[in-house]
């Protein structure tokens, strides 16, 4: 079994980029959708790495949220929700918190996201992992699209 | 003599649920067009309350058994050992999803549970009370690398035999007596730019059980390209193959098996799976006494024509099962 596993496709969903309005007509971030890119769900507990930047800038990830089963879930948490399922077919929002979101126009995400296939321990002792990582990164430019 | 009764695993039709293409509900409808009599579905896959069952769910879930003609017989559950970030579950705790997978199971209607092998020996032999009790037969998957005389396997007999297990036994998966290389594996890498010399060299080193290490510094010198070392690794994991598939073994396990998975990658518009020897593991199974569930399961998700290539091998089993 190799020791990263890449399903094709892509994570980020096209056109998904929007700045987030509060219903007070003020823009207070803004996120995009996110495939997993698997042939099954997982609990968010599997999630090993969640890197999100922006036009080469790190985001703080305390203002991230991973929008799931009708919640926001603080990203810094994800490695506690063991009972928490991200269903393949579902996408999650990532939403960031950021007072006047993104200039209108293209911006570069660079979002890394590793997590743990929890069923197939990783046989191959040069590496530390304890089990097969899979490779739901992306990155590309993005449009940012109307607020909805 | 009772007959070999053939299904479809929903998994079967992944590219098209994962794709948004298919819901659930027509994955169960093209299984019963295709002329599945039974069908698998895999949890953590497509049971959108995961992993349990609401009633609401339940009910609806029912309705598409019985509207489209077909029950579930089998629910594939997963053991998810390594679901916490810093330890690996206990036994209790492996137990404990175990027992859930059960509920779930039998919410669902089905009689059988494919069981994956993280789940020990020793878990399976505390499972056995509470799967007499719902009355659902768990298998462990034999799945490749493993084949039915690989000690990790014999173990799980030895304990079955210990408790005289009446509800505990295997699923088989077919890939596990491949006799040859994955065509679509094969065509993906030379399509990805792998040699044809990288590629024989794999094989032939494959059938020849030469250790994994010196097999990828032979590629390496050779110069293989990241398409043709892929290639490599996964007939050295999921995709083994050998000239000798383990039929004695099968033989020796009919007594013990749940239900089988009848995997395949492709199969030819003259109905031959190219790399598992079907017709032998048939004649195994039916010389053996072998009345239970085979059910279709494709693993070719990037060869395309899915529904087309299930359809084709459930008719390649019926014409093989026919002439025996």
């Amino acid at each position: 079994m190799a020791k990263v596993m890449k399903f094709p496709g892509y994570a980020i969903v096209p056109d998904s980029l929007r700045n987030e309005v509060s219903l007070y007509g003020q823009t207070v971030g803004f996120g995009f959708d996110l495939k997993l890119r698997y042939y099954r769900g997982h609990y968010l507990s599997c999630i090993d790495e969640f890197v999100l930047k922006i036009d080469g800038k790190e985001i703080d990830p305390s203002r991230i949220s991973f929008g799931i089963n009708g919640k926001r879930l603080p990203v810094p948490l994800l490695s506690q929700l063991a009972s928490e399922f991200w269903q393949v077919t579902h996408l999650a929002r990532i939403q960031v918190e950021q007072i006047g979101g993104l200039k209108p126009g293209e911006h570069e995400l660079d979002l890394t996201l590793m997590l743990r296939s929890p069923y197939m321990p990783n046989l191959d002792p040069s590496t530390p992992n304890r089990y097969v990582q899979i490779d739901n990164c992306d990155s590309g430019r993005f449009t940012v699209g109307m607020a909805l | 003599m009772k007959k070999i009764t053939l299904g479809v695993s929903l998994f079967s039709f992944t590219g098209e649920y994962i794709s948004g293409l298919f819901t659930l509900e027509d994955c169960i409808r093209t299984a019963s067009e295709i002329g599945a009599e039974c069908f698998e579905m895999v949890g953590a896959q497509m049971l959108p309350t995961y992993p349990y069952v609401t009633e609401e769910f339940a009910s609806e879930f029912k309705a598409m058994c019985d509207g489209y003609g077909i029950p579930m017989t089998s629910y594939g559950a997963n053991m998810d050992r390594g679901m916490l970030p810093d330890r690996d579950l206990t036994e209790d705790e492996m137990l404990r999803a175990c027992i859930n997978d059960l509920r779930t199971a039998s919410k669902l209607g089905a009689s059988m549970m494919r069981v994956q092998y993280m789940t020990p020996p020793s878990v399976m032999k505390r499972l056995a009370p509470y799967a007499e009790a719902y009355g659902i037969h768990c298998g462990i998957e034999i799945h490749n690398p493993e084949t039915p005389s690989s000690p990790t396997m014999q173990a799980y007999r030895e304990v079955y035999d210990q408790i005289d297990a009446q509800y505990l036994g295997f699923v088989v998966d077919f890939g596990s007596f491949a006799n040859g290389p994955n065509k679509p594996s094969i065509d993906r890498a030379l399509a990805n730019g792998a040699s044809q010399e990288a590629l024989d060299y794999a094989i032939s080193s494959c059938y020849d059980k030469i250790p994994r290490e010196e097999v990828r510094e032979g590629l390496l010198k050779m110069g293989a390209n990241a398409a043709a070392l892929g290639a490599f690794e996964d007939m050295y994991a999921f995709l083994t193959f050998s000239r000798e598939p383990d039929f004695a073994g099968l033989k020796a396990i009919v007594p013990y098996i749940s239900y089988c998975h009848g995997k395949f990658h492709y199969i030819s518009e003259d109905l031959v799976e190219p790399a598992i020897p079907y017709p032998e593991i048939l004649k195994t199974l039916v010389d053996a006494g072998y009345s239970g569930i085979i059910v279709s399961e494709n693993e070719g998700h990037h060869a395309g024509k899915t529904v087309e290539m299930t359809r084709r091998h459930l008719e390649m089993q019926r014409k093989i099962l026919a002439a025996l």
